[in-house]
C-alpha cells in the first residue's frame, strides 16, 4: 500500500479528488446505505477510504441533487438512510468520467515522456 | 464497549458549532452505518477525526462561522450536557401521544366543560384509552423512521405539543370533585327500589344538584384535604366527570338516601364551615367502592378558607 509520506503519492489527497465519482459510480447500479457505500468501495480496492468521508460525501451530494435518498425504518435497530442516482447525477458521471480520462491520459503522458528521456 | 448510538451521539457533539439542521442532516442514519461498521470489526477512530473527515467531504470547514439562532443554541448546549439526550427519545414518544390525546379530548369535549387538562372523555371512560394507544403507535412509528418529507411541519407540530403539554401540566385545573355515595338497603331492609343515576356532566353545579336532590339525593360540600365541609360554591362551577357513570342503578330509599359530597381541592379557595349544606339521616358506610369522584371546576370564588 501507497503511504502518505513524503516520498510517495499522497492517496488520500488522490482519493479525495476523484471521491464524487468513485461514489457515484458505485451507486450508479444500485441504491445503497452510508456504509454499504463504503463496502463496494473497499471491496473495488479503494481499501483505506474513510467512512465518514464517504457519507460526507453523500449528504453533499444530495444536497447537489445528485442523489435522492430516503429512509428505510428496522425492527431491529436504527433507521437506515439510503441513497440512489438522480438523472443529474448520472448526467455528471458521465462528464466526471471523461474528465478524468482526460485527466490520466494527460499524466500518463508527461510520465512516459519523463521516463523516455 | 462503545456502542455506535454513543458514538454517533458524540460525532453530533462534535458539531455542535453548526445548527440543529445542518447536524441532523449530516448525521441522519449514522447509527445504522456505524454499527455496520463496528460489526465488521473496522476501526473508526475518534469521534472528533469523524466529524472532521465528515465536515470536509461534506463541503464544510469546521471553522465554518455558522450563527445558529436561540433554539439552536439551546439545543446545542443540551446535546453537550447530556451527549446521549437522543436516548430519551422514546420518552417524547410517549410524552407527545399523551399530550396529542389530551388535546384531541380537549378539543372535541371543550363545549362541554370549563378546563383543559383533564382527558375529557365524558362517559367513553375507554375512549381516551384506546385514542392514546393509537396516537402512541403513531407517534413511535414516527419516531422511529424518522421520516425526511414534512420535516417542517413535523417541528412545528412538535413546539404545537411542547407548549400544549406545558399548558395541560401547569394551567390545568385546580381540580374540584363530586362524589356521589350511596347506599345499600338498611340492615332488615332487603329490597329497595332502584333509580338511574342521572347525567349531571357539563351542567352547572346547582342544576346538577337541584336534579339530584328531586332523585333522592343530598348534597355537602366537602374539602377533601382539610377535611372541612364547605357551605358555599359557585352556582355556576361545573361537573366535569361523574361516577357512578349515568345509566346506573342504584337503590333508592323512601326517605334521603343518597350522599353527595362535593370535594374540593384546598387550591380552589372557598368559604368553609363546620356544617354540612343539607342534613341528611343518619348514613351507612357505603359499600367498598360505592363512593367515587366526580370533577367539577369553579368558574368564580368568594373567600378564601383559613
Amino acid at each position: 500500500m501507497v503511504n502518505s509520506n513524503d516520498e510517495s503519492l499522497d492517496r488520500s489527497q488522490l482519493v479525495k479528488g476523484v471521491l464524487d465519482l468513485a461514489v457515484l459510480s458505485a451507486l450508479s447500479q444500485e441504491d445503497g446505505y452510508g456504509y454499504d457505500v463504503v463496502r463496494r468501495l473497499r471491496s473495488a480496492g479503494l481499501v483505506d477510504v474513510a467512512e465518514a468521508s464517504v457519507y460526507g460525501t453523500l449528504r453533499r451530494l444530495f444536497a447537489t441533487g445528485m442523489l435522492s435518498s430516503y429512509v428505510v425504518a428496522s425492527d431491529e435497530g436504527p433507521h437506515r438512510k439510503y441513497y440512489g442516482m438522480t438523472p443529474v447525477g448520472r448526467d455528471s458521471i458521465a462528464a466526471q468520467r471523461d474528465q478524468w480520462v482526460a485527466f490520466c491520459e494527460v499524466i500518463n503522458t508527461i510520465i512516459k515522456t519523463k521516463e523516455d528521456n | 464497549m462503545e456502542t455506535a448510538i454513543e458514538f454517533a451521539n458524540k460525532v453530533r457533539a462534535e458539531l455542535s458549532h453548526l445548527t440543529s439542521e445542518q447536524i441532523a442532516d449530516l448525521t441522519d442514519g449514522l447509527e445504522a452505518d456505524i454499527a455496520s461498521s463496528l460489526d465488521d470489526g473496522a476501526d473508526i477512530g475518534s469521534a472528533e477525526k469523524y466529524a472532521t473527515d465528515l465536515l470536509a467531504a461534506a463541503g464544510m470547514s469546521k471553522d465554518v462561522e455558522v450563527v445558529p439562532n436561540a433554539v439552536d443554541v439551546f439545543i446545542n448546549k443540551a446535546r453537550r450536557w447530556f451527549v446521549s439526550i437522543s436516548d430519551l427519545e422514546p420518552a417524547w414518544w410517549i410524552f407527545r401521544a399523551w399530550v396529542a390525546t389530551q388535546l384531541i379530548g380537549w378539543l372535541l369535549f371543550r363545549d362541554q366543560t370549563s378546563s383543559p387538562g383533564y382527558l375529557e372523555w365524558r362517559n367513553m371512560q375507554w375512549g381516551g384509552v384506546v385514542v392514546l394507544g393509537v396516537v402512541l403507535y403513531v407517534s413511535v412509528r414516527i419516531g422511529r423512521a424518522k421520516p425526511t418529507k414534512w420535516k417542517t411541519a413535523l417541528s412545528i407540530s412538535h413546539v404545537v405539543l411542547a407548549v400544549a403539554g406545558l399548558a395541560f401540566m401547569f394551567v390545568s385545573p385546580r381540580g374540584e370533585s363530586l362524589s356521589i355515595g350511596y347506599l345499600n338497603p338498611p340492615p332488615g331492609q332487603s329490597s329497595c327500589q332502584f333509580v338511574s343515576v342521572p347525567d349531571v356532566v357539563g351542567l352547572p353545579i346547582a342544576e346538577a344538584k337541584s336534579i339530584l336532590t328531586s332523585m333522592g339525593m343530598a348534597g355537602s360540600i366537602f374539602d377533601q384535604d382539610a377535611m372541612t365541609t364547605l357551605t358555599q360554591v359557585p352556582d355556576d362551577v361545573i361537573v366535569l366527570q361523574q361516577d357512578p357513570l349515568a345509566g346506573n342503578q342504584v337503590c333508592r330509599m323512601s326517605e334521603i338516601q343518597y350522599m353527595i359530597d362535593l370535594v374540593v381541592d384546598l387550591a380552589a379557595p372557598m368559604v368553609t364551615t363546620s356544617l354540612p349544606l343539607q342534613t341528611t339521616p343518619t348514613v351507612l358506610p357505603p359499600e367498598p367502592g360505592a363512593t367515587t369522584t366526580t370533577s367539577v371546576k369553579p368558574k368564580a370564588t368568594t373567600t378564601t378558607s383559613p
